[in-house]
């Protein structure tokens, strides 16, 4: 078994040490369930079981090409998705400061801090907390959104506004939230407690009451805001599964 | 049996087995024997490639449990994304069958 192995292993070159010593571990693994499982002690049994199997340089071979064509993929479908909140985002501030005369280096900066570094990076790393419970996925995706959206702070000039950091916050509760559906009272929700959450955030950093309730425009500017971030949130995970589907079901063998 | 067939629905196979719960890779081997009477043998050369696409893909996690004998297997399950993917796919499976069944099934 420890040269099929290392037969193995070899084919096996082509990855990092830590993938490789992880793939070899798993096939270990399966090979000795089966000599359990069939009674076989000896290693001449043991080999005939072996020589019956797919040639090891083969299973290598399949190995190899599937971590590369995965790579590949988790890179294209990462920076799509978060390209689709960036491209929400960006846009919608793109025709609002051209109705507003702002500068549209705003607009454009934002969409990419949002969709680039919040987007990208949330959907890059969640991965790595799959098996966590509900709860504390969405508290590590708000966390890692908020500290991700930092550049943000400083794009109004040299003052940081931290109430720019909700909009990573809110980015990442999303990407957690929308995993299993969301129902639109459930949109509706989340929207007004983001909204809410701002412009508390804003009160305490202006030190003072910061919204006139009487000014509905800012008001439904920012719940307008925060739709198109859900929306392009829910658009970026559509995508992301529509292009893993295609990819899973191209057949993997020639 | 048509074993392009077979190949292509590789995927979906391993997980609707995950949706049943977690399983590691010789559990999934010989699953599939038994139910499908040992006329398809998954070998290990299309499983595990395929697990680790799931994986890539979100669909599927893995984690490393240890057993009462001290040895280690890697067990494969499902995710939400996986889930929907599969629910999204049976219906279309069902929309298949039914369409087909129109044109080669016995007519009533």
């Amino acid at each position: 078994m420890a040269a099929y192995l290392g037969e193995v292993e070899l084919g096996l070159s082509p990855l990092p040490r830590r993938r490789r010593k992880e793939l070899i571990r798993e096939l270990e693994a399966n090979l000795i369930d089966e000599a359990e499982s069939l009674g076989l002690a000896s290693e001449a049994a043991i080999g005939a079981v072996l020589d019956a199997k797919e040639a090891p340089s083969d299973i290598a071979r399949e190995l190899v090409a599937t971590e590369t064509d995965s790579s590949r993929h988790r890179r294209r479908t990462k920076l799509l998705a978060g390209g689709a909140v960036g491209l929400a985002t960006g846009g919608y501030l793109l025709i609002l400061g051209l109705v507003l005369n702002r500068p549209w280096r705003l607009s454009m900066s934002i969409g990419l801090a949002l969709g680039l570094a919040v987007g990208v990076g949330i959907f890059w790393v969640r991965s790595h907390w799959q098996r966590m419970n509900p709860a504390a996925r969405v508290l590590l995706a708000m966390a890692l959104g908020t500290l991700l959206a930092t550049p943000m702070g400083f794009i109004m000039g040299k003052t940081f506004l931290w109430t720019w950091l909700s909009y990573g916050t809110f980015a990442g509760y999303l990407v957690e939230r929308f995993q299993s559906g969301r129902k639109p009272v459930g949109w509706i929700m989340d929207n007004l407690a983001f909204t809410a959450l701002l412009f508390s955030l804003a009160t305490v950093q202006q030190k003072h009451w910061f919204l006139e309730w009487s000014d509905w425009q800012l008001v439904l500017r920012s719940m307008l805001f925060n739709f198109v971030l859900q929306v392009g949130v829910w658009g970026g995970l559509h995508l992301h599964r529509l292009l893993d589907g295609h990819w899973l079901l191209k057949p993997n063998r020639a | 049996m048509d074993r392009e067939l077979l190949k292509g629905s590789t995927p979906l196979l391993l997980l609707s087995l995950l949706s049943e719960g977690p399983m590691y890779g010789y559990q999934i081997i010989e699953t599939v024997r038994t139910r499908t009477e040992g006329s398809y043998t998954l070998k290990e050369g299309a499983l595990y490639p395929a697990l680790h696409k799931l994986e890539a893909a979100e669909f599927i996690s893995s984690y490393w449990e240890t057993q009462p004998n001290g040895r280690e297997r890697r067990y494969y399950a499902v995710q939400p994304a996986g889930a929907a993917f599969l629910e999204a796919k049976k219906r279309e499976w069902k929309q298949f069958v039914d369409m087909v069944q129109g044109f080669v099934g016995p007519r009533g």
